[in-house]
């Protein structure tokens, strides 16, 4: 038994993430997150919750796209209400990333790495801290429905990952709310794309997917 | 650390013009000879994916006195007779360097052959032709930092065996991208003659909005929804470049 694999590391911490924005730019300069949600875990259990709705535009609404509004069900009097000033929330939200094992999420390096990544910068946090730690769980059940096996002697982790996330192919199937229903998980699926419902789900996923990948 | 200056010419790649003046006003487009005047380069390294721009760029440089290296971007493949999708996994990017003259000629053999007989989705040279058609005296073979073999080997799902039938460079780079490390890691454990570089598609940071507006009319995209991997870094100028010299 290799006890090196991601699923026998109960002590280690990892953290979940997902990032709510106003559209799909990958600059800040047109694309922030509203909503940043975590959820550190560890043995499979979570510890703790966080929440974050940074408010990067003071007393103007947030001009989320209409898609992301109507995706996302936003609603500006509950941002209002619940918003925080942005530097703090990024500061809290990059030391919760930086005290993790491990950093997942559903599509972290196709989106939510380069989110965060202008959050960060914009506070002069150093955000490559991140990178070694990131474990995509998307680009992970690509790998298993394109039959690709990960070889630690060949391949870091990371690099693995981003051959998947970077193969182009149709038809996988492995979008968060795909995957929990294949996997018969109980999840209130008419509320995704709300950030810790979406990583209330993604834990359970990636219970499932653990076992599924040798890494 | 070498500028590599992309051009206009490379349709939706860059947003700098050849044209022949002395100063970049905030009016019009920005012109890559006034960058040059800055920094004081007495050399040009021009590096675009499409040969039209050489005329003026020979013009210029020869009407200013600057050295012109120019340099093609091209596509290569395993064998360009095979005509599928498969063959795609097999696509990697080299830079084609002309020395002299004579180099000029070849690159406009292969920009031919690529272009015709190699065409499939984008003009395609294979390594045999490549090696076939070499003079050393008239080229330098280069392998950029994206897109190459080593990029695509290690961070795409692409195959790419590479016919390193002469010396090659390695152009290393650090746009502040998060794959970036990966590939510097290889290239500094693994390969020799690696020479740092930026490619410069834009003047300043800021540049970076009409770059990306440039690119999604190219794409047929929007901001909102750009359709562009990994379009994040603002770094590809020639601000991040004249930073990164002083600091050297």
């Amino acid at each position: 038994m290799n006890k090196d694999l991601l699923r026998f590391q109960d002590d280690k911490v990892f953290t979940f993430i997902d990032c709510e924005t106003l559209n799909l730019c990958l600059h800040p300069f047109h694309n922030l997150p509203w909503q940043v949600s975590l959820i550190e875990t560890r043995g499979g259990k979570t510890l703790k919750e966080h929440d974050y709705y940074p408010n990067f535009w003071g007393d103007e609404d947030v001009p989320i796209s209409d898609d992301a509004k109507r995706i996302t069900r936003f609603d500006q009097r509950r941002f209002n209400e619940v918003s925080v000033d942005p530097q703090s929330a990024a500061e809290s939200i990059y030391e919760i990333l930086n005290r993790a094992d491990y950093i997942c999420g559903h599509n972290l390096l196709g989106f939510d790495v380069y989110v965060l990544r202008g959050v960060f910068q914009k506070y002069g946090l150093d955000w490559r801290m991140m990178m070694p730690k990131i474990i995509d769980t998307l680009a992970l059940m690509k790998g298993v429905r394109l039959g690709a096996k990960y070889d630690k002697g060949s391949d870091t982790l990371l690099s693995y990952q981003y051959k998947q996330i970077n193969t182009i192919a149709g038809r996988l199937k492995c979008s968060l709310g795909a995957l929990g229903k294949e996997f018969d998980i109980e999840h209130d699926y008419d509320r995704l794309h709300d950030g810790l419902v979406d990583l209330r789900l993604n834990v359970k996923v990636w219970g499932k997917i653990q076992y599924m990948v040798e890494i | 650390m070498i500028p590599l200056f992309k051009s206009h010419y490379s349709f939706g790649r860059s947003i700098l013009t050849l044209e022949d003046k002395a100063t970049n006003d905030e009016n019009s487009e920005d012109s890559l000879f006034p960058l040059l005047e800055i920094a004081g380069l007495k050399e040009l390294y021009l590096v675009d994916d499409h040969f039209s721009g050489f005329l003026e760029a020979n013009s210029v440089c020869a009407k200013r006195g600057i050295k012109l290296n120019y340099g093609l971007r091209m596509t290569v493949c395993h064998d360009m007779a095979i005509k599928n999708e498969e063959s795609l996994s097999s696509n990697s990017k080299v830079v084609l360097l002309a020395n002299n003259l004579a180099g000029y000629y070849d690159l406009i053999k292969y920009y031919t052959w690529a272009n015709t007989d190699g065409f499939y989705y984008e003009g395609r040279i294979d390594w045999k032709t490549l090696r076939a058609h070499w003079n050393n005296d008239n080229l330098t073979l280069c392998i950029p930092f994206y897109d190459s073999y080593v990029f695509n080997n290690l961070l795409t799902g692409k195959v790419c065996y590479p016919d390193l039938f002469t010396d090659v460079f390695y152009f290393s780079e650090d746009n502040d991208l998060p794959f970036d490390g990966i590939v510097n890691s290889f290239l500094a454990a693994k390969m020799e003659n690696v020479v740092p570089a930026k490619s410069i598609y834009y003047n300043t940071r800021k540049d970076f909005q009409a770059y990306l507006a440039r690119r999604c009319i190219d794409k047929r995209s929007n901001f909102d929804k750009p359709n562009l991997d990994h379009m994040c870094s603002d770094e590809f100028c020639f601000e991040s470049w004249m930073e990164k010299v002083s600091n050297e």
